[in-house]
C-alpha cells in the first residue's frame, strides 16, 4: 500500500520533472537560509546574555596602599555592598594586559610592573551606575565608566536576533506557499481525472494519498540538502569569524534534524490544507 | 431498487424534471428513453450523486441519496455499476488499470484484481489492448472498457448512460444481450438511450421522459 503510494507519487513528480526538481531546490534554498539563519541566531545568543548579565566596573585605587590598608578597605566596601562583587585584578595579568596594547612597556612591567601599577578591581554590580558612588572614598583614585556600549551591543544583538528569527519564519511561510502552489497546480491540472475517481467510488484518502507523496518526496530530498547545506555554510562561516578572533558558528544537530523534519512536513502540511481546501471547493461545485 | 419522490431538478430557470415519482423493483430491467435533451443523464446523475435535486428525494438501495454527505459518497458509488455516457476513463492508466483501480476498492487483492480486470476484458473483447492508454482506443473501444470497468465488481445496480452509443449494431446487441445475463443473475438494470431500435430487442419495462415528467411506463411497443 505504502509502496504503491509512493510509486503513485514519484509518477505525478517524474510528469514533471524540472518543475518538481525546481521545487524541491527552492525548498532546500529556503530551508538553508533557515538553517542558517538560526544558527547565526544561536552563534549571537551568548552576546545577548552578556549584555544583559552584570555588567563589570573598572575601579582603580590610589597606587601605594599598603597591603595592610587595601584589604582593610576592600573588607569595609565588601560589607557596605553585600550585592556587589569584587575582585582584584593580579598585577601580573593587569601587565600583561598593558604589555598587549603597549608592547615597547613589556620589560619595564615585568620588572617593576608590581610596583609601579596601582592596585585595579573590578566590581560587579546589580546596578553599575551605582559604583560610581566609589568615587567619594580618598582611597579611589578613579571609576571607569560603565560600559554602556555592553547595552548597546545588547540592544542589537536582541534586533538582529528578532530580525534573523523574523526571516527564518518568512522562509519557511514561503516554504510552505510554494509547496501549496506546486499542489494546487498538480490538483488543477489533474482535476478530471480526480472527478472520475470520486465517480467510481474511490475514497478521499485513496485521492490524497499521491499528493501527499508528491509533495513530501522533494520535501524530504530538500530537508536534507538544507541539512548539509548548513553544515557546510557554518562551517565555512565558522572559518570567517575563528580568525577575527569570534567563536565559531555551531549547526547542533537538533538544527539539522528539525529541518529535516520541517522539509518533510512544511510540504505536507501545505499539501493537506490544499487538498482539503480543494475538496470543499469541488464538491461544492458538482453537488 | 430506486425509488424517486416528487423529483424536480432545474438548472437556473431552466426545469429539466418536474416532479418524477418513481419505482424500480430488484431484479427489473429498465429503459430510460426519451428525446435528447429530455433528461435522462441528468435523471441517472441524480442516481449516483453526481447532483442534488432541487426538490424531492431520491433513495438508492435503501439509501437516502440526495441528503448523502461526502464520506458517504464512496460506498453508495460503490454499490453502483455506472456507465458514463463520456466513458469517464483515466488517461494515465493502461486499460487494464483503469478496471484493477477500481477493484482494489472492492477488496480484492492486486492479484486477484488483475485476473477479474483481465477476465472482464476478455469478455469484453479488448483483452489484448489490456496494455494500451485510453487515448489511444477508438471511441467504441473506450466505451467497451469503460462498461468492462462497471461490470467487473458485478454490481446489484447497473445504471448505463448511452452504453450503445459509441457502437455499431453488432457489438450493441451483444452488449443487450450480456446485460440482459447479468440481470437474468440477478442485478437490476437501468438503460438510458434515446436508440428506440433498442427497445424492441428485449422485452423490458420502459420509461419514456417527456416534458419533465414520465409520459409512458410499460412494455414496448406500447
Ligand atoms: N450542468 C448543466 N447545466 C445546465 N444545463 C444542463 C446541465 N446538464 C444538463 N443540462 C440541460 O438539461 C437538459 C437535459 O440534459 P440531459 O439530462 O443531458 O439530457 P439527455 O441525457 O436526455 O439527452 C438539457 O437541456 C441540458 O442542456
Ligand atoms: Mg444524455
Amino acid at each position: 500500500m505504502i509502496r504503491h503510494l509512493v510509486a503513485e507519487g514519484m509518477g505525478l513528480l517524474k510528469e514533471r520533472p524540472l518543475v518538481s526538481a525546481g521545487l524541491t531546490v527552492a525548498l532546500a534554498v529556503a530551508l538553508t537560509l533557515g538553517g542558517l539563519t538560526l544558527s547565526a541566531a544561536l552563534w549571537i545568543r551568548p552576546i545577548l546574555a552578556s549584555g544583559t548579565g552584570e555588567v563589570a566596573v573598572a575601579v582603580l585605587l590610589r597606587p601605594h596602599l599598603e597591603g595592610g590598608v587595601f584589604d582593610q578597605w576592600l573588607a569595609t566596601a565588601e560589607k557596605a555592598h553585600p550585592d556587589w562583587r569584587f575582585r582584584r585584578v593580579p598585577p601580573d595579568e593587569l601587565a600583561a594586559s598593558l604589555g598587549e596594547r603597549f608592547p615597547y612597556l613589556r620589560k619595564l612591567l615585568a620588572e617593576e610592573g608590581q610596583a609601579l601599577l596601582p592596585p585595579l578591581l573590578e566590581v560587579t554590580a546589580p546596578d553599575p551606575a551605582a559604583v560610581r558612588t566609589l568615587e567619594a572614598s580618598p582611597a579611589v583614585l578613579a571609576v571607569g565608566p560603565v560600559a554602556t556600549i555592553h547595552r548597546t551591543l545588547a540592544s542589537i544583538a536582541r534586533r538582529i536576533e528578532a530580525g534573523l528569527t523574523a526571516i527564518t519564519v518568512a522562509l519557511v511561510a514561503i516554504a510552505f506557499l510554494l509547496a501549496s502552489i506546486w499542489v494546487h497546480l498538480e490538483l488543477y491540472r489533474h482535476a478530471d481525472e480526480i472527478a472520475i475517481m470520486r465517480l467510481v467510488g474511490a475514497t478521499e484518502p485513496a485521492i490524497r494519498g499521491p499528493y501527499l507523496v508528491s509533495a513530501a518526496i522533494p520535501g524530504l530530498a530538500a530537508g536534507l540538502l538544507a541539512a548539509a547545506a548548513t553544515r557546510a555554510g557554518a562551517g565555512w562561516l565558522s572559518r570567517l569569524t575563528t580568525t577575527v578572533g569570534l567563536p565559531a558558528i555551531e549547526a547542533p544537530g537538533t538544527l539539522l534534524a528539525g529541518l529535516v523534519a520541517f522539509g518533510l512536513l512544511v510540504p505536507l502540511g501545505a499539501a493537506a490544507f490544499t487538498l482539503a481546501r480543494h475538496a470543499r471547493l469541488t464538491d461544492a461545485a458538482s453537488l | 431498487m430506486i425509488r424517486l419522490k416528487n423529483l424536480h431538478k432545474s438548472y437556473n430557470s431552466r426545469r429539466v424534471l418536474r416532479g418524477i415519482d418513481l419505482n424500480v423493483e430488484p431484479g427489473e430491467f429498465v429503459f430510460l428513453t426519451g428525446p435528447s435533451g429530455a433528461g435522462k443523464s441528468t435523471l441517472l446523475r441524480l442516481l449516483y450523486a453526481a447532483e442534488r435535486p432541487t426538490e424531492g428525494e431520491v433513495w438508492v438501495n435503501g439509501l437516502r441519496v440526495d441528503t448523502l454527505s461526502h464520506r458517504e459518497l464512496p460506498r453508495l458509488r460503490r454499490s453502483l455499476g455506472v456507465i458514463f455516457q463520456d466513458f469517464k476513463l483515466l488517461p494515465r492508466k493502461t486499460v487494464l488499470e483503469n478496471i484493477t483501480f477500481v477493484l482494489r476498492f472492492h477488496g480484492l487483492s492486486p492479484k486477484e484484481a488483475h485476473r477479474r480486470a483481465y477476465l472482464t476484458l476478455k469478455r469484453m473483447g479488448l483483452h489484448h489492448r489490456q496494455s494500451a492508454y485510453p487515448a489511444t482506443l477508438s471511441g467504441g473501444e473506450q466505451q467497451r472498457v469503460a462498461i468492462a470497468r462497471a461490470l467487473a465488481y458485478q454490481p446489484r445496480l447497473i445504471l448505463a448512460d448511452e452504453p450503445t452509443g459509441n457502437l455499431d449494431a453488432e457489438l450493441a446487441a451483444e452488449l443487450m444481450s450480456l446485460l440482459c445475463d447479468i440481470n437474468y443473475q440477478g442485478a437490476t438494470v437501468v438503460v438510458a438511450t434515446h436508440d428506440q431500435s433498442l427497445l424492441a430487442a428485449i422485452p423490458a419495462r420502459v420509461l419514456v421522459l417527456e416534458r419533465g415528467g414520465i409520459g409512458y411506463d410499460g412494455i414496448w411497443p406500447p
